[in-house]
């Protein structure tokens, strides 16, 4: 398994090599470039746009920004903003904690809620939670995220405000301060609104996986011959059947903890979280390279190490599995 | 006596239970109220609040705050000194003397002299500091070498005698209006703490100190979610600020901004798009102001169609046939209102009428389209109206296509991609009908004409390549007067050249600041350069 580990961690750096050095490409080859977009409805004069220029490098070669981009990179410099000359470092260091905290609270609800919804819908099969889970799944994921941010803050802050219900209203600041770094000693009712958002939109997705994987279980021979054998259901839905389930579970719960990310960047935006997602979104709208490719980095890195986890998890649920170095290829 | 004592044992009894359920002792006093701002920011952070090289209106707004200049214009747009007692001028313009007041201090204790102001202009103008702003210091006698890093700071431009006070300031040419444009926060004084200072200088906040009404407590700037925290200036020279702290909230999307303020979280709010009536109707409307800025609708002067003098009758037509009340109202609501000419309401030396029209005269716009096709035109092609995709200007262009249909000028939509390129392509001359607006940096008339209209300014702000030697020479002639009502009238007939005898451009609507307020907010300055007044906010 560590040869294993070796080998993807190996190729994850050739990933994030290929995919920062498409993205430097991509900033040269469309229109426009981040010191004329200063320019706007009043033009600014050419040698001041000079001095922006060789301030941050600009008036060099590509390659020779290209390899001192790397050259950088390796003594830990992401370079500065050309927006606002702040140090990517430092906005990736500010963003992230709190695009993690976000990612966090909003997978752990994910589970929570898909785990709640596809196991009753699976144990109650065709009951009324069964189809109320199936109306919810159907019409939560087909909701954009900046509508049901904007529609959240509406009936938990805005709502709750006018009619002076304090207690229902929920759009309040994010936490500032965190114990263990996750959880929230200030203002917690802040957090709550955007975790849930980023929660339920795949939420919806892996509850009816889960569903479909454990009716699928549940008609195989061994279950049958568990429950002939007179043991609890309890102890054949969740030691037999949940456990056999999950695998494919995990796979799609994998690849929702990096679609996640996605969402968290749109969650952010709408309720103007602290995070890396409006940075994102802004740095790319004003070609703001530096804070793009240190993004890209870090968001590549990410779905690299949560893969990887998916794939080493499979062998600590199903031991039938065997994680062999060989099977990279 | 006996009250006193009371109040001392009821004083002892109340600290103890407070003591017994855990809580802090608090000692209540009548303190100024805090305020906080979701507006400022609403749309997105600031570029910086360093007056060095803030770009913005909103990160310009905070450096106010923080920096007194040696001028400023007062909410009727009239100038005034701020550390400045008085100025005098020699030389036909060319030379001025600023007389600062005694007694003035930096947050740090540090006081504003001459050479505070030299010490400031040496970092804004400095070429590494690279500053999007520095070129407002070219107008100042070999500056623009130091700027663009081709030659030492001007010393002998910029002289200050801190025993005597002055500041002696040497023009490149006659300037009559530089009282006026050294009140531009790029021209802020620095203490000694600052001087070399680097950009990120803001980022902490100790480090970046003024000399304004407030000094700055925090800033966790450059991203959403972030604020920027204010307190009083504890040693500032002038009228104290009514509000205890200022905490301004970044917000990266105008919807959540509003919904915070609607939700309680602040006391002011940005209004998304197309939400005017109704939340001015909600929130009301104490924080709506006009301010120093134009919208307009320029014509490519080298375009074979719209351009130059023999087309002036197509393009009065399509001046004529333009509802501006119909864009006021549907467009903005109100908010914006009809201009009738180039100079906003409010800037010294405004006339207003000085388009060739200010309401829709459809008669007119149809006689004048009958005298150009009379001169042997032809029905032109749909003119094309150039505009920047995606900032609603569709919907503005959409009405005039209206309004030419009826007088039968076919027109057409033609959108430039959302990629910030609009500008430069727009000063290339690929525009037709040009989307255009101007906002002031200085209240001064100049500010507007020569920029948008000189044909030295070809390339850079006059999108129409407009070029005209009368216009030209009544311009040149008004910046080299020293008698402020010569000049004025010199402005207003260059205005009236290019609006109403050219009609190179047209203008729509002069533009305004809306914002929705706490019903706690009593009193809201707005300056007529857009800049709310936070010092003098009052909140009950």
């Amino acid at each position: 398994m560590f040869t294993y580990t070796i080998k993807r961690l190996l190729q994850s750096l050739i990933v994030v090599w290929a995919a920062v050095t498409l993205m430097f490409a991509l900033f040269f080859i469309i229109p426009g470039d981040p010191i004329s977009l200063k320019s706007g409805e009043k033009a600014l004069p050419q040698e001041i746009l000079d001095n922006i220029e060789r301030k941050y490098g600009l008036d060099k070669p590509t390659y020779v920004q290209y390899f001192r981009f790397w050259g950088n990179l390796f003594r830990g410099d992401l370079g500065y903003s050309y927006k606002n000359d702040k140090s990517v470092n430092t906005i990736l260091h500010d963003g992230l904690s709190t695009s993690a905290r976000l990612l966090f609270w909003g997978a752990l609800l994910q589970l929570i809620i898909a785990l709640t919804v596809g196991l009753t819908s699976a144990i109650k099969r065709g009951s009324l939670g069964d189809r109320l889970g199936t109306v919810f799944s159907v019409g939560i994921q087909g909701i954009p995220v900046f509508v049901s941010g904007l529609l959240a803050q509406y009936l938990f802050g805005v709502l709750p405000f006018q009619m002076h219900w304090d207690w229902l209203n929920f759009y309040k600041p994010w936490p500032q301060t965190w114990t263990l770094g996750i959880i929230p000693t200030d203002s917690w009712k802040g957090l709550v609104l955007p975790a849930l958002v980023v929660a339920v939109v795949d939420a919806a997705f892996i509850a009816r996986m889960l569903r479909s994987s454990l009716l699928e279980v549940l008609r195989a021979d061994y279950i049958r011959t568990a429950f002939a054998k007179g043991l609890s259901a309890r102890r054949v839905w969740f030691h037999h059947a949940l456990r056999n389930a999950l695998i494919p579970v995990i796979t799609v719960y994998g690849t929702s903890l990096i679609a996640i990310f996605g969402v968290a960047v749109q969650t952010e935006k709408v309720f103007s979280l602290p995070g890396m997602g409006s940075t994102i979104a802004d740095s790319a709208l004003s070609q703001d390279a530096p804070v793009v490719l240190g993004l890209a980095i870090v968001v590549i890195a990410f779905g690299a190490v949560v893969n990887l986890i998916v794939d080493l998890s499979y062998a600590l649920i199903d031991p039938r599995i065997k994680i062999d170095a060989k099977a990279v290829h | 006596m006996k009250v006193q004592t009371l109040g001392k044992r009821s004083a002892a009894v109340i600290a103890a239970l407070a003591l017994a359920v855990g809580g802090n002792v608090v000692v209540a006093h009548a303190a100024a109220p805090a305020y906080i701002d979701c507006e400022l920011f609403g749309a997105g952070e600031p570029d910086f609040i360093d007056p060095a090289l803030t770009s913005t209106l909103v990160g310009a707004n905070v450096a106010t705050m923080l920096f007194d200049g040696l001028t400023d214009t007062d909410a009727n747009g009239n100038l005034y000194g701020e550390v400045a007692s008085k100025w005098t001028t020699k030389d036909g313009a060319k030379t001025w003397t600023f007389t600062l007041k005694k007694g003035l201090k930096f947050s740090n204790g540090e006081a504003v002299l001459p050479s505070s102001f030299v010490n400031g202009w040496k970092r804004s103008m400095d070429s590494k500091l690279a500053s999007e702003v520095a070129y407002h210091g070219d107008f100042i006698l070999g500056m623009n070498a130091y700027s663009t890093g081709k030659g030492a700071f001007p010393s002998s431009s910029v002289v200050a005698d801190d025993k005597a006070m002055t500041l002696t300031v040497k023009m490149e040419n006659p300037t009559a209006d530089w009282p006026s444009i050294v009140g531009h926060s790029v021209f802020s004084p620095i203490p000694t703490t600052m001087i070399g200072a680097s950009g990120k200088v803001e980022e902490d906040g100790t480090k970046l100190v003024g000399n304004g009404p407030f000094m700055l407590d925090k800033a966790i700037t450059k991203r959403a979610g972030g604020e920027v925290v204010l307190v009083p200036n504890p040693n500032y020279g002038g009228k104290a600020a009514l509000l205890s702290k200022v905490t301004f909230k970044i917000s990266s999307d105008v919807n959540a901004a509003y919904n915070a303020f609607a939700s309680g979280q602040c006391d002011n709010g940005p209004i998304p798009a197309g939400r005017y009536s109704e939340l001015l109707g909600k929130w009301g409307t104490k924080g709506v102001k006009t301010t120093l800025g134009t919208d307009y609708w320029g014509f490519n002067w080298e375009d074979p169609t719209v351009g130059g003098t023999k087309n002036k009758y197509l393009r009065s037509a399509i001046s004529k046939a333009i509802d501006r009340e119909q864009i006021s109202t549907v467009i903005y609501q109100g908010v914006r209102k009809p201009a009738s000419g180039l100079l906003p309401p409010g800037l010294p030396g405004y006339v207003a009428g000085q388009g060739i029209t200010s309401t829709r005269d459809l008669a007119g716009a149809k006689a004048d389209y009958k005298r150009w096709l009379d001169l042997g035109n032809k029905t032109p092609a749909p003119i094309r109206l150039s505009y920047n995709d995606g900032a609603g200007w569709d919907k503005v262009a959409s009405i005039i296509i209206a309004n030419l249909k009826d007088v039968g000028i076919p027109a057409k939509l033609d959108p430039f991609p959302a990629d910030g390129t609009y500008f430069s392509k727009m000063r290339k001359g690929q525009g037709q009908m040009i989307r255009a607006g101007w906002f002031a940096d200085y209240a001064i008339a100049d500010n507007f004409l020569y920029p948008l209209l000189h044909s030295n300014s070809i390339g850079g702000d006059n999108l129409e390549r407009y070029s005209s030697a009368t216009f030209d020479g009544l311009i040149n002639s008004a910046r080299s007067s020293t008698n402020k009502s010569f000049a004025q009238s010199q402005y207003r007939r260059a205005e009236i050249q290019a609006l109403r005898s050219d009609v190179v451009i047209t203008q729509t609507v002069n533009r305004g600041i809306a914002t929705v307020l706490a019903a706690s907010t009593s009193v809201f300055p707005i300056s007529p350069l857009g800049m709310i007044v936070f010092d003098q906010i009052v909140k009950n």
